[in-house]
């Protein structure tokens, strides 16, 4: 059976770093009538936490900006995140991700944002151009519940 | 609830962190811990754990640049307390196996 989509959200909001918590409210309140079991929540709502703050952090530099959320939950259970912005876009995608890997040495960051992105998704794409912005799509397929 | 108590004793610099370590969080915390552990020059610094509700890359940046950090004034840095949640992203990034994690007796 072809799989439908039941669900989906679009929130836009400020690149501020207290939105980094308000972005993990909108997907745990989005999932959570799809019942994931605790792990997944978890893990989505780290994965959604590692993107958006890569928005304010790299993609805005800390300044303004805007950071487009969107979610699809379909029939197979399967979940579609999209975060986007309109930064400054990353140069070389494949090396952004690679473990320890960041522009910002000096500044706690430890380059292990993408790795737990892929770790906690099914599948993770990027799309980036320079100077125009970066979309990060995560997706996951939730276990069974009986 | 604060997100950050500090205290001193017999050597021993605890830090006991809570609520998110996220970018957001992190920014307000690690300033303080630093000026304490500059002025403390303590023998171990203790990152508590145990009132931290949620945790990403930028909450592990705060342990690594804190290791980081004592190390160059000699000081051991052991974790404490960390959740299951928090301990897994610990051990996913092999933080583990750079500092000590302590665990907290189940009584």
């Amino acid at each position: 059976m072809k799989k439908q989509q039941i669900n989906h959200v679009t929130c836009r909001f400020a690149s501020k770093s207290q939105n980094e918590a308000l972005a993990r409210s909108i997907i745990t309140g989005f999932l959570l009538p799809l019942d994931p079991d605790a792990e997944e929540l978890a893990d989505m709502r780290c994965a959604v936490s590692e993107a958006v703050t890569n928005c304010i952090v790299h993609a805005y530099r800390n300044g303004d900006g805007i950071i487009t959320l969107g979610a699809k939950a379909y029939s197979d259970r399967s979940v579609k995140i999209v975060i986007s912005d309109n930064g400054c876009g990353i140069a070389d995608v494949e090396q952004a991700r690679k473990p320890l890997f960041t522009t910002l040495p000096g500044e706690d960051r430890c380059g292990m944002g993408f790795s737990i992105m892929e770790s906690f998704s099914d599948k993770l794409t990027v799309i980036s151009h320079v100077g125009r912005g970066t979309k990060v799509t995560l997706t996951r397929r939730l276990n069974d519940r009986t | 609830m604060d997100a950050l108590k500090i205290t001193l004793s017999e050597g021993v610099l605890t830090a006991k962190l809570s609520g998110d370590m996220d970018h957001h969080g992190v920014s307000e915390v690690r300033e303080t811990i630093d000026e304490n552990l500059y002025r403390a020059m303590p023998t171990v610094l203790n990152l508590d754990l145990s009132g931290v509700e949620f945790i990403d890359s930028s909450g592990l940046g705060l342990i690594l640049g804190r290791y980081e950090k004592a190390r160059e004034l000699g000081t051991q840095v052991v974790i404490s307390n960390p959740s299951k949640r928090t301990k897994k992203l610990i051990t996913m990034t092999g933080i583990d196996k750079m500092m000590t994690i302590k665990e907290e007796v189940k009584k």
